[in-house]
């Protein structure tokens, strides 16, 4: 049995329940009333009653459907035709309750019953039974007849209906949501073509965070004038980036934001010298200039670079530093000096230097590592490696 | 201040299709279904107030109430295609009064005079009007109306029934079928409201099937434009000087924020899973499950493998809410290389063992679908102990099914 198939089959049994425990209680509440039945087939009605509002609750299991199904429709009846036994006209209570269960705690099988054909052939005969057993007490017993045969076949009418109605109607729209997961799919894809795209502007990033982060210290050591030169010129890139440009500054000649499989460190180290003189650091290239390096290799490197030469000219009081850049087989390896002040390392609080979790977790996923070294009064040297 | 042009702001244009979307299935041709049972129902009392038509006592009343219960039921006919998918409350309101009409000059016209008890008709036939309201308006809505109705009907019949209690029974039936009509609509509107929200986060949570083995995300990426946004709005101030320098400390602490966030975001994607993924963007999912994956072994199932585990993982947690009876259950999945494994990053071919535990679950009481599901995955062995349940699956990531 398909999912489909399933949720539908759940929605008419709760429905069907539903409606049939609700018939089946008012049922009993109409006979409770004095004079309605003689007691001891009032109390055999008891047995009947429980019968029949087990078998509706049990509906709702969809074990062993059609055989609950039956147990409905022979209970029910049997309730109808215990009205015959006292062989008196029925009051009007008891007409009432046979009405309803005819009605309704029977009918609620119909709800159910459109689903497949061996059931609609339950249907046929369970209304048929029901009608001809109520017709009968009712003649034989000599009652009212119209109202309560009028009411039943209502109810056998309108609970078919409702049934045929949902059974359609719960298919359909399950189909038409399946094919929703089409639109999910490609906004999926959309969205992580975005945020690749934006991912992949690093270097645009990287100038942006070191300015947002020069802003949040209120641009200690850099004039007015520069730190608004660098923010417009990156709020321009954010924007280019925004409108779906890769930006490709040819103005300022330094950032080379096109995605790139493979890039040398030279030209890109440059630009970070650029930005550091513009904040007043004096940045010293010594050693391989022409190393490459896959793109998120050089991404977690710079980035880290990045970071420290911020630290140094943020906490080191001295306004050059020198970078060493060595490479062998394996590595590449950035040293980080300056002749600053220093610190005792075991005091520092690390997060004061800029060694956040995610610079060092970002050397760290590409197979990278970070040290450092310093003391007071004797500067700070920081050792950043990475594979090549 | 430069301009920024909202207009290319990145949104989510697909969801929010999808939620309109979702709006209107809730509510889908719910109307005609219920138009059946309502006709039948109201036709019924009709001819019962036909078949007595010579012992109402004042005759010109009941067919006063009628006469506004036929107006509002030709309204609902010619309104039904030009209205929203919501019915005004105006129009609804409007209704209602029309109907405590019905119900007023009803009872009044089959108050009984010398003993005589005909049967109320256009009062009830109210409840199965009601019943077309049920997909165009809040349940509460209905379900005060109906009580209401329920509450008159019933103190007049119990006053009726005074001198004859056998009396009860037909006036009993009365209110039922004046209640029970919009309360069964209102319970199956919901139901299939609830259904049809299920399905939308089934289908939304298995689009990731398809989606790299490590992905951003779109949550993240929706995150990391607003962030670019922030950004630039934050850098555009400084440039043309709206922003004065140096920055107050809202503001150095908004950049500082800012930064810290796109930093974070920078580096996220590379770490989670399309399971992940999966797991936090679901409504369903996201506050139920406990997702264990420190290796992102996730990633290495195969298209087959993903689609089997969040089905039979969706199955196992939205059972209840599908039964209508309760809250979905809590669930934990552990990935992790089973012990005594040589560990390999991200080794293509690599055994994962996938530990789904959960609690309240009847021993028979799993779906089947959610067994068939987990074979897909791979071996499985069931185990029960108290009330939980624990499946231990055991799979080999598959070398070509590592997507994207």
């Amino acid at each position: 049995m398909s999912r489909i198939q399933k949720e539908r089959d759940r929605l008419l049994a709760s429905t069907a329940r539903t409606v049939g425990l609700t018939a089946t209680a008012t049922a009993l509440i109409c006979l409770s009333v004095p004079g309605s039945l003689p007691l001891p087939l009032y109390l055999a009605s008891l047995v009947l009653f429980a019968c029949l509002g087990y078998a509706q609750w049990q509906l709702t299991s969809l074990l062993r459907l059609t055989l609950w199904m039956w147990v409905v429709v022979v209970a029910g009846v049997a309730l109808i035709l215990l009205h015959l036994l006292p062989g008196t006209s029925l009051g009007p209570s008891a007409i009432s309750a046979v009405g309803v269960i005819g009605a309704a705690s029977v009918a609620c099988v119909c709800v159910l019953a459109v689903t497949s054909r061996s059931r609609v052939l339950l249907l046929v005969v369970a209304a048929t039974a029901t009608i001809a057993s109520l017709a009968a007490t009712l003649w034989l017993t000599g009652s009212r007849m119209v109202e309560p045969l009028v009411f039943t076949v209502t109810g056998w009418i309108a609970l078919t209906a409702t049934g045929i109605w949902l059974s359609r109607t719960v298919p359909r729209t399950l189909k038409r949501i399946s094919t929703m997961s089409r639109a999910y799919r490609v906004e999926r894809q959309a969205s992580e073509t975005e945020a690749r795209r934006r991912q992949s502007a690093r270097l645009l990033h990287d100038t942006v965070l070191a300015t947002l982060t020069l802003l949040a210290h209120s641009g200690v050591g850099v004039s007015h004038s520069a730190l608004r030169e660098q923010a417009a010129e990156d709020a321009a890139l954010l924007r280019q980036l925004r409108l779906g440009f890769t930006p490709d500054p040819a103005r300022s000649g330094d950032y080379k934001l096109k995605p790139v499989e493979e890039s040398t460190l030279g030209n890109t180290l440059e630009s970070v010298k650029q930005r550091f003189r513009r904040m007043g650091l004096e940045v010293n290239w010594h050693g391989a200039g022409q190393v490459l390096l896959p793109s998120d290799v050089l991404d977690a490197f710079l980035l880290a670079l990045g970071e420290c030469l911020e630290n140094v000219r943020r906490h080191s009081g001295v306004n050059e530093a020198h970078v060493t850049i060595t490479d062998d087989e394996t590595n590449v390896r950035a040293m980080v000096t300056d002749a600053g002040k220093g610190f005792d390392i075991s005091t520092i609080d690390t997060g004061r230097l800029g060694f956040t979790e995610s610079i060092v977790a970002r050397l760290r996923d590409v197979g990278g590592n970070a040290r450092l070294f310093s003391s007071p009064g004797s500067g700070t040297t920081v050792v950043l490696e990475v594979p090549k | 201040m430069t301009s920024i042009d909202e207009r290319t702001v990145p949104r989510r244009t697909v969801s929010r299709g999808v939620g309109d979307e979702r709006d209107a299935l809730g509510r889908a041709r719910l109307d005609l279904g219920f138009n059946v049972a309502t006709v039948a129902l109201i036709a019924f009392l009709l001819i019962l107030f036909g078949l007595n038509v010579a012992e109402y006592p004042a005759v010109g009343l009941t067919i006063a109430a009628w006469v506004l219960i036929a107006i509002t039921l030709v309204a609902a006919l010619v309104l039904r295609f030009r209205l929203p998918d919501e019915l005004p409350l105006w129009l609804y309101l409007g209704a209602l009064a029309l109907w405590a009409g019905a119900v007023a000059l009803d009872i009044a016209g089959t108050w009984p005079t010398d003993g005589a008890v005909v049967p109320l008709t256009a009062a009830t036939a109210v409840g199965p009007a009601l019943l077309l309201c049920a997909p165009v308006r809040p349940a509460r809505d209905i379900v005060l109306a109906a009580t209401g109705l329920g509450l008159v009907l019933g103190v007049v019949v119990i006053v009726r029934a005074l001198p004859d209690p056998q009396l009860l029974g037909p006036g009993l039936v009365t209110v039922a079928i004046a209640i029970a009509p919009p309360l069964v609509g209102v319970q199956i509107v919901r139901s299939l409201r609830t259904l049809v929200q299920l399905e939308l986060d089934l289908v939304q949570v298995q689009s990731t099937v398809a989606s790299p083995g490590y992905a951003i995300g779109m949550l993240a990426s929706e995150e990391l434009a607003r962030l670019d946004l922030a950004a630039e709005r934050l850098l555009d101030g400084v440039a043309t000087g709206r922003t004065r320098l140096p920055l107050d400390e809202d503001t150095a602490d908004a950049a500082a924020s800012i930064a810290t966030e796109l930093r974070l975001h920078l580096i996220q994607g590379r770490k989670e899973t399309w399971l992940y993924h999966a797991v936090t963007e679901s409504a369903l999912l996201g506050p139920a499950v406990t997702l264990t994956d420190p290796d992102g072994l996730a990633a290495g199932l195969n298209r087959d493998q993903r689609d089997g585990l969040l089905t039979a993982v969706w199955l196992l947690i939205s059972d209840p809410v599908r039964a209508g009876s309760g809250q979905p259950r809590t669930l934990t999945l552990d990935i992790s290389r089973p012990a005594g494994t040589y560990p390999r990053t991200s080794n293509p071919g690599a055994t994962m063992e996938i530990v789904i535990e959960t609690s309240g679950v009847p021993r028979n009481g799993v779906d089947p679908a959610a067994w068939q599901a987990i074979r897909k995955v791979g071996r499985y062995v069931e185990s029960f102990s108290a009330t939980t349940l624990r499946i231990a699956i055991t799979t080999v990531s598959d070398p070509s099914g590592e997507l994207g």
